[in-house]
């Protein structure tokens, strides 16, 4: 009887176990040919970007060779307009491949420049100036060095499909794939290579051992060129030079009675603020508190020049409309000369952008940044970091007539209103020009006519959004 | 002339029609109730509830489950898009409230009114990234993070579109690690909204690091602007 027990057990246990087995056995294949259906799709992206690189690298090449050797506008336009596109689109096909760091900035920075160059040459040919001898030069120079660039890619890629070369150089073990032998890497994008570049040299003699490693390898190769400089560069999100701040270093109890008169012209009674950090770079300073209240009061020239208050907001009390004259109070009670050019509702806020206004002429690169809580009116947010940055004296004898400028318009364009503008361009170029704001074809459009040559400088769109108009 | 009885019997039967159409317009208007017909609150069912929720998700106003109840979780975002507004905080989705909720999820429009959908899409994106990236942050380290990312842009090292800089490889571990698929609060959405909107608190910054956990050499190594909470923001 025991024994038979015994028994029954024995194989219902072990019908169990082979039942068990065979269920993972199913469940781990059923994985597996999902890991594989994964990855072959993610492989197939990749691929595909490679390849995808590879021809813009080889379409831009060809382009600026045809753009040098092209005589008509026409055939100088469509050319540069390939170029331009072609070399943006090769940005974001590299942003796509597989990379251990962020650090292969230097193809990028010579791809976006060759972008950026030919959309300003774009502009300039088609408006009959052409291109000067030293642009041409450039332009040369940029050609030779894409030559490299489609070169390089192209025999990353062709290796690729030869002897299916690795994505990436060293894949992480396990140990750091789970976290334990490595610390992951934080918000601190960005990887080692840039700061290190000893093995610079050798490394461009290897032959590369993964896609990932050519890249980085024609990346050093890269570092040794100086850069293009030329009108118009991009990086202007940083200000290397601010034209605004005034001359000379303030200390730090000047630089606190600063922040305490604007706090008090902000309405803050007895506002004892403290420093509680520097910060670094050409419009750095001192950071204060009070309270909820962060400011920022420059080194040079000892202004305030950021100010934001982050208390609890109540319930809305007044319109848009109270808002601007509350702004406009604010503004002048702090001694400036400033027109708001842009509302934001925003709620709680309301957003106001205010420009420098002289003879009559909006300075818009000078700019200051409000927001007027809506609760009470108050000032909650001052940022004159652009207004700073810009500021400076300008020449502002304009060439043309206003109707000299009006025949520049499209003949459909129904003027709304006009006045003299000082706009940004590409980079930190700025242009003096008549803004006209109107309408056309059912839309609102502002329409910048350079003041001294004539042409039309810029077309912006206005559309209404829920949050106020937007320029586009 | 019609006999009497038919007159009558022709009377009924108009009767009737007459009240099953009406009836069968009450019917459909309730089954297909508007939002803002009728003043929503806790315990609120059906269509317009969903509405309602769908529109609060839409700019960022997390109600957990869309399912046209309105729990405590919808009362909570309601009470949160008022504040947010200017609108009294009640919890209660009246017409005030829903009046605005319209507005702000509508399409933008053409100045003779022509819809041309909505503006900005990438604000999600990058709401995603700020509240992956920096949640537990200030407010003002939220807009900076955005910053970064709208500097990098314009920067000539990075690609040009929001998306190409947010996934870019190795551009930021929150993406790497998924992170970046959760829902963002409406404090994420609102920075991500003022940073696309080309406020700067970072002084130009394109590179940003926890300086408690980073022992990453090239980030210690680029000129420091300033410090944002816990983030140090570096050119």
């Amino acid at each position: 009887m025991r024994e038979e027990t015994k028994k029954k057990v024995l194989s219902i246990l072990t019908l169990t176990f082979v039942i068990a087995f065979a269920f993972s056995l199913g469940w781990g294949i059923y994985q597996f040919r999902m890991l594989q259906d994964y990855k072959m799709k993610t492989e197939n992206q990749y691929k595909r970007a490679l390849n995808d690189l590879v021809n813009n690298l080889d379409e831009v090449e060809t382009c600026m060779s045809k753009v040098m050797v092209a005589n008509s506008p026409a055939q100088k336009v469509l050319y540069l307009g390939e170029t331009w596109k072609g070399s943006e689109s090769a940005v974001s096909k590299m942003g796509q491949l597989p990379a251990d760091e962020v650090g292969i900035n230097y193809v990028d920075t010579l791809m976006n420049q060759v972008s950026d160059f030919s959309k300003s040459l774009t502009r300039k040919v088609a408006s009959v100036e052409g291109m000067t001898p030293e642009e041409l030069k450039m332009f040369n120079d940029m050609h030779d060095r894409v030559i490299d660039v489609n070169r390089a890619v192209q025999q990353i890629s062709t290796q690729f499909y030869a002897e299916n070369l690795a994505w990436l150089d060293k894949q992480p073990g396990f140990l750091e794939r789970i976290g334990i032998g490595k610390i992951l890497k934080t918000a601190a994008q960005g990887g080692e290579s840039n700061g290190d570049n000893q093995g610079g040299q050798e490394a461009s003699q290897q032959i590369p051992t993964s896609v990932g490693g050519g890249l980085k390898q024609l990346d050093t190769s890269l570092q040794k060129y100086p850069p293009f400089t030329y009108q118009g560069e991009l990086d202007k999100h940083y200000v290397e030079k601010p034209l605004g701040l005034p001359q000379g270093d303030a200390s730090e109890s000047k630089a606190v009675s600063v922040a305490k008169d604007f706090l008090a012209d902000m309405g803050y009674k007895n506002a004892d603020p403290k420093i509680t950090g520097l910060s670094q770079g050409p419009m750095g300073g001192y950071n204060m508190t009070y309270r909820d209240v962060y400011l920022e009061v420059s080194k040079k020239g000892g202004v305030l020049t950021y100010y934001r208050d982050q208390r609890d907001i109540n319930e809305r009390q007044m319109d848009v409309k109270k808002a601007v004259d509350q702004a406009y109070t604010a503004i002048q009670k702090l001694g400036w000369n400033l027109v708001v050019t842009s509302t934001e509702d925003l709620g709680d806020h309301v957003q106001v952008d205010a420009v420098a206004q002289e003879s009559g002429v909006r300075l818009y690169p000078d700019k200051v940044r409000m927001t007027i809580a809506m609760d009470n009116g108050q000032v909650t947010g001052f940022d004159a970091n652009p207004y700073y940055a810009y500021h400076h004296d300008r020449n502002l004898n304009k060439v043309l007539t206003l109707e000299q400028a009006k025949t520049k318009l499209n003949k459909n364009f129904a003027i709304i209103e006009n006045r003299m503008a000082v706009i940004s361009k590409l980079g930190t170029d700025e242009a003096l020009c008549y803004e006209f704001r109107g309408t056309a074809l059912g839309e609102e459009y502002l329409i910048y006519i350079n003041a001294l040559d004539g042409s039309e400088e810029k077309i912006c769109r206005i559309v209404n959004t829920p949050r106020g108009k937007l320029i586009q | 002339m019609y006999p009497d009885g038919k007159r009558r019997k022709e009377g009924t039967t108009f009767k009737i029609v007459t009240i099953s159409l009406v009836l069968c317009l009450i019917l459909s208007a309730a089954s297909q109730a508007a939002l803002g017909d009728r003043t929503l609150s806790q315990g609120s069912k059906g269509a317009e509830v969903k509405d309602l929720q769908k529109r609060l998700v839409q700019i960022g106003f997390q109600v957990g489950n869309v399912d046209g109840v309105y729990g405590k979780a919808t009362a909570a975002a309601v009470k949160r898009f008022q504040k947010s507004r200017g609108i009294k905080v009640d919890g209660l989705a009246g017409s005030n409230t829903i009046d605005e909720l319209k507005k702000l999820t509508g399409e933008s429009t053409t100045s003779s009114g022509k819809k041309i959908g909505i503006k900005n899409t990438d604000v999600q994106l990058l709401a995603h990234c700020i509240y992956a990236e920096g949640r537990g942050e200030p407010y003002l380290g939220q807009v900076a993070i955005g910053a970064c990312v709208m500097n990098r842009i314009k920067s000539s090292k990075f690609p040009h579109t929001i998306a190409g800089v947010i996934y870019q490889p190795q551009a930021f571990s929150a993406v790497d690690d998924g992170q970046i698929n959760i829902q963002p609060d409406d404090g994420a959405v609102k920075a991500a909204r003022e940073a696309m909107n080309g406020s700067d608190p970072t002084g130009g910054a394109i590179y940003y690091f926890n300086p408690a956990k980073t022992t990453n050499k090239f980030v210690w190594a680029r000129p420091q602007i300033k410090q944002i909470g816990s983030h140090i923001f570096t050119r």
